[in-house]
């Protein structure tokens, strides 16, 4: 047991689990919080209506289990309620919720209420190990990325009444990361082969053939597989890839503690802006609207960048500042004899000579692994240290006004 | 011409000369002697805090880069005690870029 302050710091900080989170995927009305504690198993608990973890309710409502490795990638389609999880293990599950099952008993057809979630496995034909899954805006299809240098786009087929998929190759290494169009045709890629490609997931009956402006910037954008744009500034892995909102701006991450901004052009090659952070890589990264862009990983602080614009064709972007204020967190002052304990304590747990503990002032104590956004300029972080903290860039002393407009 | 710079005892200038475009090239033997070059003008620049403060941030990488490149070729030159000027300069250019300049020289592999 170790010596703790009596009077917690802020009970967000405390961590929902004792071990790392490693994937969450919310509901559509934010009910439910599916969590993968960096195992085989995804938990999802009630979260009895707040963003604060820790008004949810301690013990899991449902346990899915049917992964034989770690699950790395988990998504929730808000418009059928269907989950998809990948893992390590090279298969997807399609988890459907059951309310009620028909039971037949000497001819008579009756329905008897059911609480649980059935998993349906999809045919990815991958023979590495997946590394992420994200259902795309329309919910027809999602796309599972992989160490075989392939992202299946998978789809149900109705006749079989199976999930199949069409795969996109043209990766020379493991694919980390994906993100989909708000028109659900074209995904963003990121990969362990230093690029960050735009390719076509286009499927003829699933999406609709309008041009949405992109016929000008991608002649081939309704061939499937074909490769859109490629980016190589990150010359290193690129771990996190995101896609604004409104269509023409993406955000990809690289492993040499850089972010890269891509505006889409009309008349032109796309623009990238690259920024050069001081700290170490981000893992993650996501808009928080057409002007904010969030980044966190091994810094364990999320770090908000800005642009001079919403929608403009050049737009400067900058680093706007921490999100995580790291406020000292107040210590208790100890006495002779709590003085000489704690110093034992330290040493003898930490080996560290000084009794004060040189923990970071951060709200994360370990890597965060992911950023989940919400509207108006919050999102949720969570990391392997277990916490899973819901932040607020307006309480956080940013121009959340100015940051979320729309011009 | 960063040869003659240094000769005449202007190892910033020389620097900043050569860090200005960055060798790309695939050839081993003009990677090696564009390093020994850089390496040799950076174990002679006397202020390295002030020539960083003048340098942006892609120059601070290529800079990180070549700092680990130099702290390679002088190890056994007098039993590495020319090391310490290179780790003068990885002391400074963590002052000012972060941890990020390191995982920058790192991960690029074209030094």
């Amino acid at each position: 047991a170790s010596f703790r302050s009596k009077k917690m710091p802020a009970t967000e900080t405390k961590p929902f689990l004792k071990t790392g989170v490693t994937c969450v995927a919310f509901n559509a009305n934010k009910s439910l919080i599916a969590i993968c504690p960096n195992s085989s198993k995804v938990f999802i608990y009630e979260t009895n209506g707040s963003l604060n973890s820790s008004k949810w309710e301690k013990e899991p409502k449902y346990t899915l289990e049917e992964h034989t490795e770690t699950v790395v990638g988990m998504d929730w389609c808000p418009s059928t309620n269907l989950l998809v999880t990948c893992a390590h293990d090279r298969n997807a599950y399609v988890w459907k919720h059951v309310s009620e099952k028909k039971v037949v008993k000497a001819g008579n057809v009756s329905y008897e209420k059911e609480d649980k979630w059935e998993p349906d496995l999809v045919i990815l034909r991958i023979n590495r190990a997946a590394t992420q899954v994200k259902w795309s805006p329309s919910g027809a299809k999602f796309a599972v990325t992989s160490g075989s240098k392939v992202v299946p786009i998978c789809y149900y087929v109705e006749a079989h009444k199976w999930w199949t998929c069409n795969v996109i190759k043209k990766h020379k290494s493991t694919v980390l990361d994906v993100a989909w169009c708000p028109n659900s045709k074209f995904v963003v890629t990121g990969s362990t082969d230093y690029k960050c490609r735009i390719i076509s997931a286009f499927k003829e009956e699933l999406d609709s053939s309008d041009d949405d402006g992109f016929g000008a910037i991608f002649p081939d954008q309704h061939k499937f597989g074909e490769v859109l744009a490629e980016f190589d500034n990150a010359k290193a892995w690129v771990q996190s890839v995101a896609w604004s909102s409104s269509m023409y701006r993406i955000a990809f991450t690289g492993h040499g503690s850089t972010v890269h901004l891509v505006q889409l052009c009309a008349d032109g090659p796309p623009a990238v802006t690259t920024i050069r952070a001081s700290g170490l890589p981000y893992v993650s990264v996501e808009f928080l609207s057409n002007k904010a862009v969030v980044a966190a990983g091994y810094d364990q602080n999320p770090h908000l960048y800005s642009a001079s614009d919403a929608h403009g064709a050049e737009p400067t972007w900058k680093f706007e500042g921490n999100v995580d204020k790291e406020v000292k967190k107040t210590q208790k002052k100890l006495g002779a004899f709590g003085g000489a304990r704690a110093m034992f304590e330290a040493k003898s747990s930490r080996s560290e000579e000084k009794s004060v503990s040189n923990k970071k002032n951060t709200t994360h104590q370990n890597l965060i692994c992911g950023i989940v956004p919400l509207e108006n300029g919050q999102m949720i972080t969570y990391g392997l240290d277990g916490i899973l903290a819901h932040w607020n860039i307006e309480k956080q002393g940013f121009d959340s006004k100015n940051l979320l407009a729309d011009s | 011409a960063c040869k003659q710079s240094m000769q005449s005892g202007d190892y910033a200038g020389a620097l900043r000369k050569a860090i200005e475009n960055p060798i790309s090239s695939k050839d081993q033997k003009v990677k090696d002697l564009a390093a020994k070059n850089i390496c040799e003008a950076m174990a002679g620049v006397s202020n390295a805090a002030k020539f960083i403060e003048e340098s942006d941030d892609a120059e601070c990488d290529t800079l990180m880069k070549y700092t680990f490149k130099g702290m390679d070729i002088y190890r056994d030159v007098n039993k590495g005690k020319n090391c310490s000027k290179f780790l003068k300069w990885h002391e400074e250019l963590v002052k000012k870029c972060g941890l990020g300049v390191i995982m920058r020289a790192m991960v690029d592999k074209k030094c």
